[in-house]
């Protein structure tokens, strides 16, 4: 390579990139000093010698032992089982199990949750939880037999809730951008401001009907964004990702000040609004 | 670099690397938005692992440009979406940004530690989780489509090595 290509290749890479803002220092400052227990992010397995080069990938290869060992005892254990009760026995209760799993999948779903679950950043202490809200209940199960124990409420992560949550200032903003991804445990719905946080509630609800229509899913979440300055949202109005829990998300209503995003979910689930700075955004994450 | 396990010392140890992280991580997802998030979600990754470590990296930056690396890689296949739709992502300037930005994100990224960053391959490879002889191979497959570009578009072939006096010569 000649040296005139070289720097030509490297002012280009000068002119892609850009000094990072002194507000991402400041934030990392702030999510480290605000973390008392790390390492809840972190995929089990995480190895405790840590040295040059090493990431989650490897650690992810370093933890494949355990599972294959979990699977070695599971495979023993069902094989002394079968020697006891005989082939008819486990095929029955084999189908027993399945028969409890599948009556109970969302619920379990949100109760065991992944064993790398998040712990939500506490950034924001402008969210709050109202606790005289009622608790949501999860997708109703259309009279379950009678022998079986009906579904309990989605348990919720640390900092994760399913109450209603609120926040925001009093500044009026104007949205900007929205955006559904997926995150490791949860699935995250961002909304962007020009301004601050405007004043928001975030609530669970059992169905994914809205009164301006219906979402993908079998429940939601209503966004409601108040104090907006009213200037026309030019930004995606409807995502439909498919995510683990987010099926879709759409701006549901945008008038007066005031807009509502609706979120469709696959299943009932606790969630953790929070807000984040340069760009201000509402960010909600909704666990696995 | 010595990184002690103090709060401190490991937000010290990360500033000081924040603008080739940031870097990096826009080279590979390109939105600097999104590349911010990669950062911080990387900075709190590295520091879970710093803290449940024994040891201390011995190469502070590489170790921590691998996590970047891993944490933006991570954003690409789970559809972290949508990249570039905020209006905040890198444009092409000039012909060689612009063969930059069509590359695959493993090469533009080498080509990034290798000429930017000034990073020997061995730690390249580190950062970007594969062998050394790859990364070699995918420079070099990288710097021949930047040169058959280059001349497809001015019409002359580049010399690889040229002396640098043989213009004054004749």
């Amino acid at each position: 390579m000649t040296d005139g290509l070289n720097e030509e290749i490297q002012q280009a890479f000068a002119k892609l990139t850009r000094v990072p803002r002194p507000h991402l220092s400041e934030r990392i400052r702030e999510s480290i000093w605000g973390r008392p227990a790390p390492g809840t992010r972190l995929a089990p397995g995480v190895p405790a010698w840590v040295g040059p080069g090493v990431s989650s990938p490897r650690a992810g290869r370093r933890a494949a032992p355990r599972r294959v060992l979990v699977a070695a005892v599971l495979v023993i254990a069902l094989a002394a089982v079968a020697l006891l009760v005989g082939p008819a026995g486990v095929a029955q209760r084999l189908s027993a199990v399945r028969q409890v799993f599948s009556s109970h999948r969302p619920a379990a779903t949100a109760a065991a949750g992944p064993a790398s679950a998040p712990v939500a950043p506490q950034i924001s202490p402008a969210v709050s939880a109202s606790p005289a809200s009622p608790e949501p209940t999860p997708a109703p199960a259309a009279s379950p037999p009678p022998a079986e124990t009906p579904a309990p409420a989605p348990a919720a992560l640390p900092g994760y809730s399913c109450s209603a949550q609120s926040g925001g200032g009093g500044a009026q903003s104007t949205m900007t951008a929205a955006r559904v991804g997926a995150q490791s445990g949860f699935d995250r719905f961002v909304v962007e401001f020009s301004g601050g946080v405007p004043q928001f509630e975030v609530r669970l609800q059992d169905s994914a009907a809205f009164g301006q229509g219906t979402l993908r899913g079998s429940a939601g979440l209503a966004v409601t964004l108040k104090n907006l300055t009213g200037t026309v949202y030019a930004g995606q109005r409807e995502f439909r990702p498919g995510l683990t829990v987010i099926q879709e998300a759409r701006l549901l209503s945008d008038s007066g000040g005031t807009a509502q995003w609706g979120v469709g979910l696959a299943y009932a689930s606790c969630f953790h609004a929070w807000i984040l700075g340069g760009p201000s955004r509402l960010v909600i994450d909704v666990q696995h | 670099m010595e990184v002690t396990l103090s709060r401190d010392g490991f937000v010290a140890g990360v500033e000081s690397i924040l603008d080739p992280a940031y870097r990096l991580a826009t080279v590979m997802l390109l939105d600097y938005a999104a590349a911010e998030d990669a950062v911080h979600d990387a900075t709190l990754d590295a520091w879970a692992i710093h803290r449940r470590g024994a040891g201390e990296p011995a190469n502070f930056r590489t170790w921590f440009l691998g996590i970047v690396a891993t944490r933006c890689r991570r954003m690409r296949l789970r559809r972290w979406l949508p990249f570039g739709v905020r209006g905040e992502a890198p444009e092409a300037s000039d012909l060689v940004s612009d063969v930059l930005l069509h590359l695959g994100t493993t090469a533009r990224v080498a080509l990034f530690c290798r000429y930017w960053l000034g990073l020997p391959d061995e730690e390249v490879a580190v950062i970007l989780g594969m062998t050394p002889n790859r990364v070699r191979d995918g420079i070099e497959r990288a710097e021949e489509h930047l040169h058959a570009e280059l001349e497809q578009d001015l019409g002359v072939t580049i010399v690889d090595s040229v002396d640098p006096g043989l213009d004054e010569r004749q």
